[in-house]
């Protein structure tokens, strides 16, 4: 499977890989570096033979670590102002690198992104101020 | 015997699929008795870790004695490893083996031939495969006196690291293969030329040049490729005899430091039909 890249064709490969859970599935992972600009994707590789190049299925490194540290990263950033939710959004990239498959924040563009939405329920909030004495704004 | 197939067979003799363990692979080849090498990435840039070697019905067991440099020169986690990108394997147990030959002279558009272990093939394993590269150029490195050799016109693939590279001409080993330019390309790759592995590890090379002093098998062979290309002649050379095998000894290692590597090398044999 070929895909354009900055007006070079890359070639993702097929990749048995077992999830956290356990569970085999097979994924077409991308052989880009992480912290590669897009101009090195398509540069020189070291070309040893990685476990992920074989037939058995290969251990994901780094997906619960990534979605854990993102998150408790945004709340910790966002508590606080005691917002009453939030939501956060953000994609994972599978990876492949020399040694393992490697889940990484996904970019968009050249850049990884994280969106961050916080909401405070303006009626929850008066009923918070008023318990601390703070009067309510006109 | 075609020309091919005597190239083949010098890759054959001394090189082998190496086994670093669960996560990585790739190809080594033998330097002098009980040692060979391979690209330090293949190691995953650590001394002291255990290896396997096969080749055919051959197994060798081996340990990682010197690499260089070491993973804590590495700037980047996925790019290039830095140069010159080599390792060093102490053979303990195995089989005798033969020896490559190294030589560091090639001229450009020199013609190559090298010998990897890769998973082009769907099966258990990694299986050889052979590609042939043009000389067409080189490329200077931060490492002072490590000029890599660039080839094209062939493809690098997976698992080819650390394998021998063979001048067609010369009938001697120019250098380890260590990267892709590009993937599924037919861009060629970098190699690490001979001379930086012999003055990377002198004791090993003194061991080598001894080896081919006593043992002139290999360059017998090789004059069967003396003046040759790839696979336009064949049929009238003589079979020559067996590829020397090397006892597996001890050696002392003194590693000296990559800042002082030169491109000068010392005591090399001749090549030449003898």
């Amino acid at each position: 499977m070929s895909s354009e890249t900055g007006g070079a064709t890359q070639t993702s490969e097929l990749v048995q890989v077992l999830l956290p859970s356990g569970d085999a599935v097979w994924v077409h992972v991308d052989p880009v570096r992480p912290g590669a600009t897009l101009s090195e994707v398509d540069g020189p590789a070291d070309v040893s033979l990685p476990a992920w190049a074989g037939s058995a299925a290969v251990k994901l490194s780094g997906f619960t670590e990534t979605i854990r540290g993102v998150v408790s990263s945004v709340r910790a950033a966002v508590d606080e102002h005691r917002p009453d939710s939030f939501d956060v959004e953000f994609s994972i990239a599978i990876t492949v690198q020399t040694g393992g498959i490697l889940s990484v924040l996904a970019a968009a563009g050249s850049a990884a992104q994280v969106k961050v939405r916080a909401t405070w329920n303006r009626d929850v909030a008066d009923s918070r101020n008023a318990a601390k004495g703070v009067p309510r704004p006109p | 015997m075609s020309t091919f197939d005597v190239a083949r067979e010098l890759l054959t003799c001394c090189s082998a699929r190496l086994d670093t363990g669960p996560d990585a692979a790739g190809t080594a080849f033998f330097v002098s008795p009980g040692y060979a090498v391979t690209a330090a990435h293949v190691a995953g840039g650590v001394i002291g870790s255990a290896v396997q070697l096969s080749e055919g019905t051959d197994c060798w067991s081996g340990q990682v004695v010197d690499v260089r440099p070491t993973t804590a020169n590495r700037p980047t986690p996925g790019a290039p490893y830095p140069a010159p990108d080599l390792a060093l394997i102490r053979i303990s147990d195995g089989p005798e083996h033969s020896c490559a030959l190294l030589r560091g002279e090639l001229t450009l558009h020199s013609r190559v031939l090298v010998r990897g272990y890769t998973r082009r093939f769907p099966s258990d394993g990694p299986t050889a495969e052979t590609e042939r590269f043009k000389l067409s150029g080189d490329l200077e490195t931060p490492c002072p006196g490590c000029t890599l050799l660039k080839l094209s016109s062939g493809e690098v693939a997976r698992g080819m690291s650390g394998a021998p590279v063979l001048d067609l001409r010369a009938g001697a080993i120019v250098g380890m293969l260590r990267t892709s330019r590009l993937l599924d390309s037919d861009l060629g790759g970098w190699v690490v030329p001979a001379g930086v592995i012999r003055e990377s590890w002198p004791e090993v090379a003194a061991a080598h040049d001894r080896f081919h002093e006593h043992d002139t098998r290999w360059r017998t062979k090789a004059a069967a490729l003396a003046g040759g290309q790839l696979g336009d002649r064949g049929g009238s050379s003589a079979p020559a005899p067996l590829i020397g095998k090397a006892r597996i000894g001890t050696m002392t290692l003194i590693t000296g430091d990559v800042g002082t590597v030169t491109m000068h090398h010392h005591g090399e044999p001749e090549l030449g039909a003898s």
